[in-house]
């Protein structure tokens, strides 16, 4: 199980400071005061989200999207 | 003549084009009528964004030179119509109910279903209100203000798409289009007590319209009649290769099916999940319904938290995606409501999305396998009914919900799918008007609305339009 997964027990996914570091990494730069706000809205999409993380799939049967020429 | 008319504004599409066509009232009379309703009505309810009135003078002018010249004016002639401002309109701007659209030119065409629908002789009078981007579920809108719901203005019409449900329960217009991602067709439906009808995904083209998330984006009509929505969306079938999602195949016409009736079809209630994530008394209005078609059997479908997950991460990532340019340079400008999560959802890991979508491959195959042993299945719309304008929360099962997302719980999982949806106002608790999904097989629209029309046969699914002042 990979640290994604692990983190599905733990009450705070993301806390400020991760959430500024993130934000850096994908080109933002997020005003200090903005931080809680998005901080909270990452701790709800990983609640939401931690049915599908914890799914198993078949790597054979069940593909991503598939492009065809 | 004049008698007649004022008698039609209250009247479905099928009675204002069968007015129009036997010469009985003129389209620019009705429209002159309907103007001036929307102008007396639509102060209190904040439904209309732009109105179309030179637009719709052309259009009603040109229905009622086809009629006097003994022409086929359409299907539709004369009947007034709305759509949700994603749709383009020729010479507006397509403002998706964001500030940052407004600097965008006025669209050169018409959208797609717009064309199709003029072809039909409908009349468009105007463009709706919605969440900023179609992002939430109760037209909260900060920069052009709520849409409120014409059963209790202290309420939220349902959402994203509440302009286009608020309009036709308060009888401003006889249908309206709408789009719908997550439920934003059926939720403004359930919540403003009409009818909305989500095809399945790539019936109908989305060429000429705003996207908010391509891989769950279906297109649709508002209605008061199960005869309308099937004439409605006949008329705009058909492929078009603006939409790379949009099915190559030949129109498949539902008007001529809705009187069949539904001996045959093996109809079940959805329990578990659905009952879990609805205030009981919503429950038993479904389970009233169910009964009512003759049916007690019920089905607990699988995985259903698991696609209200995936369709949550999708929804997320391709949304936070299509506005990452803005998001950078000018956060600022977007809705105070959804700024936020737009954010937080431009951060969520790559891996969750592509899982998403593998898993909804997974939920599409155990569903087809659910309809070989049935053939519709019923389910709440919503879980609660309309909820105050401002209300950040409510209170199911004894967790506390963020009513903006969470009002799509029971409707994310099915449009995750893409299947057909009618939703059908079934009753009322306290005054408020409660919505059911009757849900059909991929392209299989027919069932949906023969199942809807025998609900309103039956005196369910009944909308008459809200009395106003």
């Amino acid at each position: 199980m990979g640290a994604i997964e692990n983190s599905a027990a733990q009450p705070e996914w993301m806390d400020e400071a991760a959430v500024a570091m993130l934000g850096r990494a994908a080109g933002f730069s997020f005003a200090p005061e903005a931080l809680a706000g998005i901080a909270e809205q990452l701790n709800r999409a990983h609640l939401i989200a931690a049915p599908l993380l914890s799914v198993d799939l078949d790597e054979h049967v069940e593909l991503g999207p598939v492009w065809r020429p | 003549m004049a008698a007649v008319n004022e008698g039609l504004l209250d009247a479905t599409a099928a009675q204002i084009a069968a007015a129009v066509r036997t010469g009985a009232v003129t389209a620019e009379d009705h429209l002159s009528r309907v103007l001036a309703r929307i102008a007396q009505r639509n102060p209190a309810i904040n439904a209309f964004i732009d109105r179309t009135g030179a637009r719709a003078l052309e259009e009603a002018r040109r229905v009622d030179a086809l009629v006097a010249a003994g022409r086929d004016p359409g299907p539709l002639a004369g009947v007034p119509y709305a759509v949700k401002n994603l749709f383009d309109v020729r010479g507006l701007t397509t403002l998706a109910g964001s500030r940052i659209n407004r600097e965008r030119p006025p669209a050169q065409a018409d959208a797609c279903l717009v064309r199709r629908l003029h072809a039909a002789g409908a009349v468009l009078v105007g463009t709706l209100n919605m969440d900023e981007y179609a992002y939430g579920f109760t037209t909260e809108n900060t920069h052009y203000g709520p849409t409120r719901n014409p059963h209790d203005p202290q309420r939220t019409a349902g959402g994203s798409s509440g302009g286009s449900g608020a309009a036709v329960a308060a009888a401003m217009v006889p249908f309206a289009l709408a789009s719908d991602t997550n439920g934003s067709i059926r939720v403004p439906a359930a919540h403003c007590g009409v009818l909305g009808f989500k095809p399945t995904y790539g019936r109908l083209p989305r060429s000429g319209t705003f996207p908010f998330v391509a891989s769950l984006d279906h297109l649709g009509p508002l209605a008061r009649s199960v005869e309308d929505l099937a004439t409605i969306y006949d008329v705009m079938q058909g492929f078009d290769e603006g939409d790379p999602a949009c099915r190559n195949e030949p129109p498949e016409p539902v008007r001529p099916h809705i009187e069949r009736g539904i001996e045959g079809l093996r109809i079940a209630r959805a329990v578990g999940y659905f009952e879990r994530n609805a205030e009981p008394r919503i429950v038993d209005c479904v389970r009233a319904a169910a009964q009512a078609l003759g049916t007690s059997a019920t089905i607990d479908l699988p995985e259903v938290e698991c696609a209200r997950a995936a369709a949550y991460v999708i929804t997320a990532v391709e949304g936070a995606e299509l506005h990452a340019a803005n998001l950078r340079a000018r956060a600022g400008d977007f809705e105070p409501l959804t700024r936020d999560r737009l954010l937080a959802n431009s951060l969520l890991p790559a891996q969750w999305y592509v899982k998403a979508q593998r898993f909804r491959r997974r939920f599409h195959g155990a569903l087809l396998s659910v309809f070989r042993e049935v053939d519709v299945i019923l389910a709440p719309a919503t879980p609660w009914t309309a909820t105050f304008l401002g209300q950040a929360s409510v209170r199911l099962a004894g967790a506390e919900l963020a009513t903006r997302p969470a009002t799509g719980l029971l409707t994310q999982p099915i449009s995750f799918i893409g299947l057909p949806v009618v939703a059908v106002p079934i009753g009322r608790i306290e005054g408020l008007p409660v919505g059911m999904q009757v849900i059909a097989a991929p392209w299989r629209e027919d069932i949906c609305l023969r199942v809807a029309r025998a609900l309103e046969s039956r005196g369910l699914a009944r909308c008459l339009p809200v009395q106003m002042a």
